[in-house]
């Protein structure tokens, strides 16, 4: 090896040797109907900065519920969750919903936009807030569906779209706050395969140019294999981080 | 070519929100605005009344009006003419003293009309200019108002009816007070003859001195003739009329009653919207809107509602008012009167409205847990 690999592999290991942890979960516990239901039983997992993970599991395993807690719209019965350092055990209400708007971007399967608004108006939904002006809104937002290549469709109401395109706009409003985070439950659920694919594609590419950090929840292994990592979920535990 | 896409604002939200179904968003605007017009209606016809009824003391250059003591209405005050006269005479700051009947009779086929019986030369009737013909001169002949004029379809030299008697209209006046102008004015010696009420008035026009002091006046004349109630202003007028007041406590009354049935209607189109909505606030929700955010979001379109009909409301409570005058309901009676303080208040039902109707579908909408209204299909 030459005397410069040699240098730059040792770069890149020490670049990359401290790898920024972006959600770490120990010992998750999280039951429904009066511990009737054990949703997470324990659950453990790390996610590195910049990774693009895809939790796989069957119906019923957890897996929402998991990603419920990583955006801290819920807390966990039993168990610590940190997302990029921030402990969401300590947030109150307030500090969890501004941890969400800031770091957090979502994407759903089903019934993500709002019908009555149209595509602009969905994606800049989450900017309409203190210390964004209308223009900076428009402007972004234009950017982002110009970006999910739905720059011609920016008028129209979700109704008059295909599930693909409907879902590249959800994908713009997921970024539409600069999220490290990009959370996707089963965002390619109600899709064909290869109008999935490009959303999952879409995605990818989108995770890998701005080094944001993507976790898609789903029951299809096939989508799960365009993830850089899978990891399996089975009665509410993880079987193999 | 496509629109240029513009900024979605927090307001903008809301109005497209009841945009999405207009026509509930109208039917609920309408039923709310059933209560504002009553209350506008109602409160137009109050202060016309109000206002009225304060001209109608300085009328004829009069300072103050003297009635009996102890009577539920003006009409119903009963004064001995001579004696009256012969006391308010002797008070210093009095110049002059009149003595008039005001009473309701049937005349032609009108069965309620106001008649007003004043003496030749009482200052506040010598300086009545007829607009039309000339004043009285003979036992049965009378003056008619302008409105009353109308309301009867008579005019200068026609024969009228007032139960027994028959009068030719002599002339025609116009005082600009819908009250007087809406009623006939008659010999005072005549009218107490037909009402079978010899040396009898209902009320002593009352004019001072230059420079004197009504309320002083006031004061002395009731210290010093318990029998009598004198108003200088139109606030003590409840001291022989109880009509402002119930007016007043009607307006009150409805205004309540509009608050509470349009709360409930608001209250209800938003409960059922909050609910059709569920998922929708949850996607709000984990898009980082916070629980105040989607709080102010029901309350603004709660609001909303109500400005529209209050704006409704107003509008159409006008058009009612006008239509009872216009219908020959009111107009022998009063003017309704339109003041800002008329749509003030109409606002401010609204707001209370929007307040009562809005706080408990917010306060539902943010108890939503997000989870829950994400799971919701
Ligand atoms: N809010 C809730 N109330 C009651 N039970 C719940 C609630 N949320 C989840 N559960 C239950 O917890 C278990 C895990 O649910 P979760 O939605 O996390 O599964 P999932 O892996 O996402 O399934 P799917 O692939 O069908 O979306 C299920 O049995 C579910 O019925
Ligand atoms: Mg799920």
């Amino acid at each position: 090896m030459s005397r410069t690999a040699e240098l730059a592999a040792a770069a890149l290991e020490a670049a990359a040797a401290p790898r920024e942890i972006a959600v770490r979960a120990r010992g998750l516990v999280k039951s429904f109907e009066r511990g009737s239901i054990v949703a997470l039983d324990r659950a453990d997992l790390t996610i590195h900065a910049g990774e693009a993970i895809a939790i796989a599991g069957p119906s019923g395993c957890g897996k929402s519920t998991l990603l419920n807690l990583i955006a801290a719209l819920d807390r966990p019965d039993a168990g610590e969750i940190e997302v990029f350092g921030t402990s969401l055990r300590s947030l109150t209400r307030k500090q969890a919903d501004l941890f969400r708007s800031g770091t957090i971007g979502f994407v759903f399967q089903l019934h993500n936009l709002l019908p009555h608004l149209t595509a602009h108006e969905n994606v800049q939904i989450p900017m309409v807030r203190a210390g964004i002006s209308a223009e900076q809104r428009v402007s972004r937002a234009s950017m982002l569906l110009d970006r999910v290549e739905m720059s011609h469709r920016v008028n129209n109401l979700p109704p008059t779209l295909s599930g693909g395109e409907r879902q590249r706009v959800a994908v713009a409003r997921a970024l539409a706050n600069h999220p490290r985070l990009i959370l996707a439950d089963e965002p390619t659920g109600s899709l064909d395969t290869r109008s999935g694919s490009q959303v999952l594609d879409l995605m990818r590419q989108i995770q890998r140019e701005d080094g944001v950090t993507l976790v898609i929840v789903t029951h299809d292994l096939q989508v799960a294999q365009s993830a850089s990592r899978v990891v399996h979920m089975r009665d509410g535990r993880i079987t193999d981080a | 070519m496509n629109r240029a896409p513009r900024a979605l604002t927090f307001s903008g939200v809301t109005v497209r929100n009841l945009m999405r179904q207009p026509m509930r968003t109208m039917l609920t605007a309408l039923g709310v605005s059933v209560g504002v017009i009553a209350v506008v209606a109602l409160a137009a016809i109050s202060r016309g009344f109000w206002d009225m009824t304060s001209m109608a003391l300085r009328l004829g250059g009069c300072d103050l009006l003297v009635f009996q003591t102890g009577v539920a209405a003006d009409i119903l005050s009963s004064l001995e003419e001579k004696a009256t006269r012969a006391a308010l005479a002797s008070v210093d700051a009095v110049e002059a003293v009149a003595g008039a009947i005001f009473t309701v009779q049937p005349v032609n086929d009108q069965p309620f009309m106001v008649v007003i019986g004043a003496r030749e030369d009482d200052f506040s009737y010598r300086q009545l200019k007829p607009t039309q013909g000339r004043k009285p001169q003979r036992p049965d002949e009378l003056m008619v108002g302008r409105v009353a004029a109308q309301t009867l379809c008579v005019k200068v030299g026609d024969k009228i009816r007032m139960g027994r008697h028959e009068f030719t209209i002599s002339g025609m006046f116009e005082l600009g007070l819908v009250v007087v102008d809406g009623g006939v004015m008659i010999d005072l010696d005549v009218l107490q003859e037909m009402t079978n009420r010899q040396d009898q008035i209902t009320a002593a026009p009352v004019k001072l001195k230059p420079g004197a002091d009504r309320r002083a006046a006031v004061e002395e004349i009731e210290r010093r003739f318990p029998e009598f109630k004198a108003i200088s202003e139109v606030e003590e007028y409840v001291k022989v009329d109880r009509g402002l007041v119930i007016m007043q406590a009607l307006v009150w009354g409805v205004s309540g009653i509009a608050v509470l049935v349009g709360g409930l209607v608001v209250l209800n189109t938003m409960w059922m919207s909050v609910f059709e909505r569920t998922r929708e606030i949850g996607i709000l929700r984990a898009l980082g809107w916070s629980r105040r955010r989607v709080v102010g979001m029901i309350l603004m379109e709660s609001a909303l509602i109500s400005l529209l009909a209050a704006a409704m409301g107003s509008v159409l409570g006008v058009a009612v008012a006008q239509l009872a005058t216009v219908m020959h309901i009111t107009e022998q009676f009063v003017q309704p009167v339109y003041g800002p303080a008329l749509f003030g208040w109409a606002t401010l039902l609204a707001v209370a409205i929007g307040a009562l109707g809005g706080v408990i579908p917010s306060w539902r909408a943010s108890t939503f847990s997000p989870v829950e209204a994400l799971r919701y299909e």
